[in-house]
């Protein structure tokens, strides 16, 4: 069925907004604006205030990163100073007066002019400080008088037990060479050997010992 | 929109709210991402705050550490040579060398020096020949030497003795040294230090306590001491002829006599000087010390004459002639010149009393005798108070001396004429002179008496009875 309004317009019923539409519309916007409103909140209230305290940090960090570049500056340099004061201690106590133990060597093999316990003399020697943890070393053509082993071994007993001489040492070769004679001489007969005497590497010298105490 | 359906009005309305709200809600999500953003970044912004602050506050004992090593740095690396002394290291070679009389063949510098890092190390190899007491003197000279030097290696071939050649054979040497040179620019930069002088007076206590002892070990040696050569064979020839050298050397018995001779003077010494020591009479004292004195005189003489004419060849014997002889003859002469200042005030003054009554008495000699005995232990700094009573001693001695001058005159006072209120007259040697008449050059009548004339004799006033 059809209906139709015969009445002219000015008569005709306004139309109006049904409730639903309106009711509608309503409670979208309403929904809209709180949402708008909550991100507003989260937005300026929450990360803004939050953006604000990691600029201020950021201030701070940069102020402070310059002490502790200095401070870096500092630590790089103590270190590189510890590592020269070490080297340099290293350096000078890492000394062996080759003089000194030259003399000592001298007085044992001379024994206060004894040629009784043995008589000893050398044809070279060769004598180097060593490295890292070799420590030095002297090597050298012995000769002792008469064919007697036992002078040879009383001279390497001299050495070993000389305390003063033989404290920094940590090997000696054991007794052992050969008979060689010379007729022009008296006693023609004495033990040709090699004597090889090394040391201990600086860091166990008994000086070095005493100061780490 | 008039012509839309209330249903579909209100579809648009919804689904407008829900794009909308949707756009909103992203906007939210987006927000919240980015504030979990920035709180990460401000957790970690804070770490690194705290790690700041702690640096921050760790900078004045840094400081510190880094003051307090560099100062002692300071002082370490003056055992290095500085690297102006380098260039003069050739001529403090040749010195030593000269010094101990080696011979040097050849100096060559070794590689090295040019290092980036703070120690460069130079090295220099040298060859020479010389006896083995030179090698070892010429060794210790750059064991003793004020910077610090180190022989790394050496090598020594014993030489052979020439036919005739009398003395110390001589050996080919070949030795390396290095020592090290502190770079202080190398590295990066110093951190400069506001306010350094301060901080640095500030510690140091601190730098001291902390400064690690580098000590270079030295050591003095003291020659060859009557030790034989241990790189020449020491056996004597089959013929006779000693391998040492000594031609004609004496017999051991009569070295032994020698030494014996010796010996027996040193504990004569030895026993003067004990007595010295011991006796509280101080005239006693000088006599033994005289004595002694005269005693260690004619025992040098002697050691001279043993060491020049090699008298003592014989190992054993000259190996005891120089620990039992020399070396205690040594010692005995150290001790003298050390001991030669320390005359006491109350010595000084039993001397000076002596001096003043034997030149009241007349005794000369004596005077004179004893001022010899103790003229080298007159010497005083000039605060001493004791060098007033030295300088009175020696005034008195200088008296004694003109005094014995004075006595080998020959004047004869034969008649005086005193003069109240004019000059007085005196005969002297028949002549006859006034108050203030020159005798001679240096001598002067000064004041006449009745039974005296007193003369000024080389600045010294004598009174001297008329005969």
């Amino acid at each position: 069925m059809i209906k139709i309004n015969l009445l002219p317009q000015e008569y005709r019923k306004k139309e109006r907004t049904s409730f639903k539409v309106f009711g509608s519309l309503l409670l979208s916007l309403i929904v809209v604006c709180a949402s708008f409103v909550y991100f507003g909140h989260v937005y300026l209230n929450e990360f803004k205030v939050i953006e604000a305290k990691r600029i201020s940090k950021e201030e701070k960090l940069k102020n402070l990163e310059v002490w502790a570049k200095r401070d870096d500056a500092l630590v790089a340099e103590r270190k590189e100073y510890e590592k020269r004061s070490k080297t340099i201690q290293k350096i000078a106590n890492s000394r062996l007066l080759w003089t000194k133990t030259l003399d000592q060597f001298v007085d044992i093999t001379f024994n206060e002019g004894n040629t009784e316990r043995h008589w000893v003399w050398f044809s070279n020697m060769s004598a180097n400080t060593g490295s890292g943890r070799r420590g030095p070393s002297m090597t050298l053509a012995a000769k002792v008088a008469t064919g007697q082993f036992s002078r040879q071994a009383n001279y390497l007993d001299d050495l070993k037990n000389d305390k003063e001489f033989f404290k920094d040492f940590l090997s000696i070769n054991a007794p052992g060479g050969r008979v060689v004679t010379n007729e022009k001489k008296e006693p023609q007969a004495a033990i040709s050997f090699k004597l090889d005497l090394r040391m201990k590497p600086s860091s166990a010298w008994s000086k070095n010992q005493k100061k780490k105490k | 929109m008039a012509n839309l359906s209330e249903n579909k009005l209100i579809l648009i309305f919804a689904l407008s709210g829900v794009v909308l709200s949707g756009l909103a809600f992203g906007g939210v999500y987006w927000a919240r991402g980015k504030i979990d953003e920035e709180k990460a970044t401000i957790e970690t912004l804070e770490t690194k705050i705290q790690k700041a602050a702690a640096k921050k506050a760790r900078i004045p004992k840094d400081e510190e550490a880094v003051i307090v090593l560099r100062e002692n740095l300071k002082e370490y690396v003056k055992i290095l040579p500085e690297a102006a002394e380098l260039n003069d290291f050739a001529r403090t070679v040749t010195s030593f060398a000269k010094s101990s009389g080696i011979a040097l063949k050849t100096l060559t510098p070794g590689k090295g020096g040019r290092s980036k890092g703070a120690f460069s190390k130079f090295t220099y190899k040298m060859n020479f020949s010389g006896t083995l007491w030179q090698f070892m003197k010429f060794m210790n000279a750059f064991e003793s030497y004020k910077r610090f030097v180190r022989v790394t290696n050496f090598k020594i071939t014993a030489g052979k003795r020439g036919k005739g050649v009398l003395g110390d054979i001589f050996h080919a040497y070949s030795m390396t040294i290095e020592t090290f040179v502190y770079n202080k620019k190398a590295g990066k930069k110093q951190v400069p230090i506001p306010d350094y002088a301060r901080k640095k007076a500030r510690l140091r206590e601190k730098i001291f306590k902390e400064r690690a002892s580098i000590n270079i070990d030295e050591y003095v040696f003291k020659g060859k001491r009557s030790r034989r050569d241990i790189f020449v064979d020491p056996r004597p020839d089959v013929l006779g002829v000693e391998g040492s050298g000594a031609v004609g050397r004496l017999p051991r018995k009569e070295q032994e006599e020698i030494l014996k001779g010796l010996l027996n003077q040193v504990a004569q010494i030895r026993e003067l000087k004990k007595r010295a020591r011991e006796t509280k009479v101080v005239l006693e004292r000088f006599e033994f010390s005289r004595k002694a004195s005269k005693l260690l005189v004619k025992i040098k003489e002697k050691i001279l004459e043993v060491q020049e004419k090699e008298l003592l060849t014989d190992q054993s014997i000259s190996y005891r002639f120089q620990r039992e002889v020399r070396d205690v003859i040594d010692a005995m002469e150290k001790k003298g010149k050390e001991k030669s200042v320390g005359l006491t005030m109350s010595e000084l003054n039993t001397i000076r009393r002596y001096l003043e009554d034997s030149l009241i008495e007349g005794r000369l000699d004596d005077a004179v005798d004893k001022f010899s005995e103790v003229e080298q232990h007159l010497v005083f700094p000039s605060r001493d108070p004791r060098k007033e009573v030295a300088g009175r001693i020696q005034a008195l001695y200088k008296k004694a001396r003109v005094g014995q001058e004075f006595s080998r005159l020959k004047l004869d006072i034969t008649g005086t004429i005193v003069i109240g209120r004019g000059l007085s007259t005196a005969i002297v040697n028949g002549k006859t002179f006034q108050e203030g008449d020159p005798l001679d050059a240096d001598l002067f009548l000064k004041k006449v008496g009745e039974e005296w004339c007193e003369f000024l004799f080389k600045g010294v006033a004598i009174r001297k009875r008329v005969r």
